[in-house]
């Protein structure tokens, strides 16, 4: 007898169709599996047997031959147990071939019969959203938020069984929140708990408004990370697509939330995070890396010139193309990665912030510690801030700033007006571009035409400080197309941390 | 005179060695001929009692001379420009013969006629504000237009600054002690200042050409320096910094030692404010120098003071007063935003009247009174 079961496996961020076909013929009992399954994938074997038997179901003591089809790639994991266990149940007439039609399986088989949560489960289900899919409990929120049929949600191997001999009616899973980890969990950092700060803070609030990439240098202390924290908080809440890109990557990542994500993710991976876990990885099963989980939220590498120098490299390609691929001897991946990127780092290997007199580092150890960072990735900051610790005052004022809601309305405005307007975000206008938009009045020619004949504005940076000033102005509420003195004062100043002699 | 090449090699070779401590190679030259002794150190053979050293020493010292040349020594300094004297020898500075831990061999680029001018050294902290290093640059410049020689050391901040104020002005001249050989500029970024002092100026080094600056050469080059020195000032030095040693030096030779008071919160002028609760005089312009060394300053003409042209570019000035203030200090202290306080401060330095200092303002220092 011959059953054909619809599943996926997932590779990278993306669901593979997989068909499980099941084969009970004659011969000595053995159960063999074909179509390259992977270590972790052939273990099926033993666990599926035990399921069944647990069950309180019968294993038939003939030849049982399963096949994963396409045999040409590489299955992983233990998502397609239960889709074997239902092809065997259905190949040996325990259960009405009938009932396979129409609908596909996720899920892993405990040894007792229970069907228990695995990763990537949006992912397998954005393989067919029609399709009426059975999975574990625990994955009906993500596999809901895909998918555009039924979803159906089962405990055990057992109540399966019940169910489509018409004993039983499907369980109802709690529905699942559409709401997303970020905002039901965590509760929000507030950008009212920063004290003072204030070029700290309109740093932020341009970042957000333009998607402007964002480096803040500063003593230990100064609240680097404090503040990059709170990027999230004023972004606005990504859209249906996105949403569902994160939703599917963190499925597949096994950091899966309740629903479909509507808050932009952050992720802050440590100095010492190898390549493969910022990019994605692994030998045989490709898992997204931290720069796909942070997809459409902020990627905050804290300390970045201690990262390893490749691993930065790694970012580069992310940062331009908004995908990353992973190359593997034989599949090659491709996984979303479009991030806002915050750095944060010391000014120098003491911390002191380099103040004249104060700092004990001197020059060329200075000067080593941040050419680390140097080069083609220095350059994608269109935002350098030096952040300093916040002033006793502030402190204990008790004065808090203004809200995250405050800044996310006007946030909110200024993106709209630029999308509006000029169809994209301000960071990534182009020269041409900025020539419309990002006129400069006689104020701000000169101040630009004095920063560059002192040699220290460079024609990148000219642009890069234009797109800053159209963001200012459009936080500010400014229609027309040009930006005044005051404005470009302000973004000269939010990048002039590295070298003030030259602002690249 | 001029030293034959056989000596100078030798010199050199005896010089460089790296276990070979100034105090020894003194000893050492006190009783030996330079020649003679370098062929003991090679071969093992007896040196006299009183110098010899321990057994270890010895073995480390021949090992170390037996991987050079003298001849080669002695071809490079001749490359390079590097003349070398000795105690007794004409070139050899009269203001060290009578020193108790007089150099017993000098290396010197330049000219020696220098160190018969009138003498002042100007020495100061590395990582100096703009203000410090402005007021060495002053200090340089002013004394040498009164026709007074500047020693210094070469080191970045107030060493460069007040080297550069020489240089800008005249007819004194500047004398730059190194921790190293004379061919070699160290930092590496005031390599240009090197080779203009070499023109006219004059460059004096303990250690033969080649030989690389270790942390131990510098409290020893401070000593020559305040050695060369008639006063010795301070412009900026941190609690604990080689500008002390100088200091110290040069009390323990009855220079006399002045210093530029700093604001009591200002870590960079910590040290020097200690030498001045020490007994030090203050330097508040040029003339107190000056007078030390009883020379009447030249007359100048004082410029008129400017101000700043909008209300809130005075009140960021004045902010800046009383140390280096980032941006945020002063966009939370003038209770302006960020975009006016950003748009004043940048006039401000393109007018002058502030200096960005990697993200740090700073009252830009035209000029010590005169």
């Amino acid at each position: 007898m011959i059953a054909s079961v619809c599943s996926a496996s997932v590779l990278g961020a993306r669901g593979h169709r997989v068909m499980v076909e099941v084969h009970v013929g004659p011969g000595l009992p053995s159960f063999t599996m074909l179509g390259l399954p992977d270590e972790s994938c052939r273990e099926a074997r033993d666990r599926v047997r035990a399921a069944v038997l647990s069950s309180g179901l019968s294993w038939p003591d003939r030849r049982v031959t399963v096949n994963l089809a396409p045999p040409t790639h590489r299955k992983s994991g233990s998502g397609l147990d239960l889709a074997i266990a239902v092809g065997v149940l259905a190949a040996t007439e325990q259960l009405e071939p009938e009932s396979l039609s129409g609908r596909a399986f996720a899920g892993e088989l405990g040894l007792d019969g229970s069907v228990r949560a695995v990763a990537g489960v949006a992912p397998m289900v954005g393989v067919d959203p029609g399709l009426e899919w059975v999975v574990p409990s625990a994955c009906v929120g993500e596999a809901s938020a895909v998918s555009r049929g039924e979803v159906r949600s089962v405990a055990s191997l057992g109540e399966l069984v019940e169910v489509f001999a018409g004993r039983a009616v499907w369980s109802r899973a709690a529905d699942a929140p559409v709401g997303g980890r970020a905002e039901a969990l965590a509760p929000v950092d507030d950008l009212a708990d920063v004290r003072g700060q204030p070029v700290a803070r309109l740093a932020l609030e341009v970042a957000a408004a333009g998607g402007h990439h964002l480096l803040f240098v500063g003593s230990p202390g100064a609240g680097k990370t404090m503040l990059a924290r709170r990027l999230p908080g004023l972004l606005p809440d990504l859209d249906h697509e996105t949403g569902l890109e994160v939703t599917m990557v963190q499925s597949a990542a096994g950091v899966g939330s309740p629903g479909l994500v509507v808050r932009p993710p952050f992720r802050a991976p440590h100095h010492t995070s190898s390549s493969a876990a910022l990019v994605g990885g692994g030998s045989h099963m490709v898992r997204p890396g931290e720069i796909s989980l942070a997809h459409g939220g902020v990627l905050f590498l804290d300390e970045m010139g201690q990262f390893a120098p490749a691993v930065l490299d790694t970012l580069r390609e992310a940062l331009e193309t908004g995908r990353v691929s992973v190359g593997r001897v034989n599949h090659h991946v491709s996984m979303p990665a479009r991030f806002q990127l915050v750095g944060a780092t010391n000014p120098c290997p003491c911390g002191e912030a380099g103040a004249p007199g104060v700092c004990a580092c001197d020059e060329r150890s200075r000067h080593r510690y941040l050419s680390r960072l140097s080069g083609p990735l220095l350059d994608r900051f269109d935002l350098r801030v030096r952040v300093s610790r916040p002033e006793v005052g502030d402190l204990l004022s008790g004065e808090r700033g203004e809200s995250s809601a405050e800044v996310a309305s006007r946030v909110a405005r200024a993106r709209a007006r630029a999308i509006e307007s000029r169809g994209m975000l301000n960071a990534d206008l182009d020269g041409e571009a900025l020539d419309r938009w990002a006129r400069l009045d006689e104020a701000a020619t000169s101040l630009l035409r004095d920063e560059m004949e002192r040699g220290r504005l460079t024609g990148r940076g000219y642009h890069r400080v234009r797109r800053v000033a159209r963001t200012l102005a459009d936080l500010a509420g400014c229609e027309s197309a040009s930006v005044n003195g005051d404005l470009v004062a302000a973004a000269l100043s939010m990048r002039s941390v590295f070298d003030r002699r030259v602002v690249s | 005179m001029i030293l034959d090449a056989e000596v100078v090699g030798a010199l050199a070779v005896l010089a460089g060695l790296r276990s070979m401590s100034r105090r020894r190679l003194a000893m050492i030259l006190d009783v030996h001929h330079a020649v003679d002794a370098l062929e003991r150190i090679r071969s093992g053979g007896p040196l006299s009692p009183e110098v010899e050293p321990r057994a270890d020493v010895r073995e480390r010292l021949r090992a170390q001379a037996s991987t050079v040349s003298a001849s080669r020594r002695a071809v490079r300094c001749r490359e390079v420009g590097v003349s070398v004297t000795v105690p007794g020898d004409g070139d050899y500075p009269d203001a060290l013969m009578s020193d108790p831990e007089r150099p017993a061999v000098l290396f010197f680029r330049g000219d020696s006629s220098v160190l018969a001018d009138r003498r002042v050294g100007v020495v100061g902290t590395r990582n100096a504000t703009a203000a410090g290093r402005a007021t060495a640059a002053d200090l340089g410049a002013r004394l040498a237009e009164a026709g007074v020689s500047v020693v210094s050391g070469l080191a970045r901040g107030i060493d460069t600054a007040s080297h550069r104020g020489v240089l800008g002005s005249g007819p004194g001249r500047a004398v730059a002690v190194l921790g190293n050989g004379p061919d070699l500029a160290y930092p590496r970024s005031n390599r240009d200042l090197l080779d203009r002092l070499v023109e006219g100026h004059l460059v004096i080094s303990e250690w033969p050409p080649g030989t690389p600056p270790e942390a131990f050469h510098f409290p020893l080059r401070n000593r020559v320096i305040a050695a060369l020195s008639e006063v010795l000032v301070v412009v900026e030095s941190r609690a604990s910094g080689g500008s002390l040693i100088t200091a110290r030096e040069a009390l323990e030779r009855g220079v006399e030692v002045m210093a530029v008071p700093g604001s009591p919160r200002s870590p960079a002028s910590e040290g020097a404010n200690h030498l001045l609760r020490d007994g030090a005089a203050p330097v508040t312009s040029v003339n107190d120098v000056l007078e030390v060394l009883s020379i009447t300053p030249p007359v100048r003409v004082a410029s008129p003071r400017r101000r700043p042209s909008s209300p809130l570019a005075q009140v960021l000035l004045d902010a800046c007063r009383d140390g280096p203030r980032s941006l945020d200090q002063l966009v939370s202290g003038s209770g302006a935003g960020v975009a006016p306080v950003a748009l004043a401060v940048a006039e401000l330095v393109r007018d002058g009247w502030l200096v960005d200092e990697a993200g740090w303002l700073e009252v830009a220092v035209s000029g010590l009174p005169p």
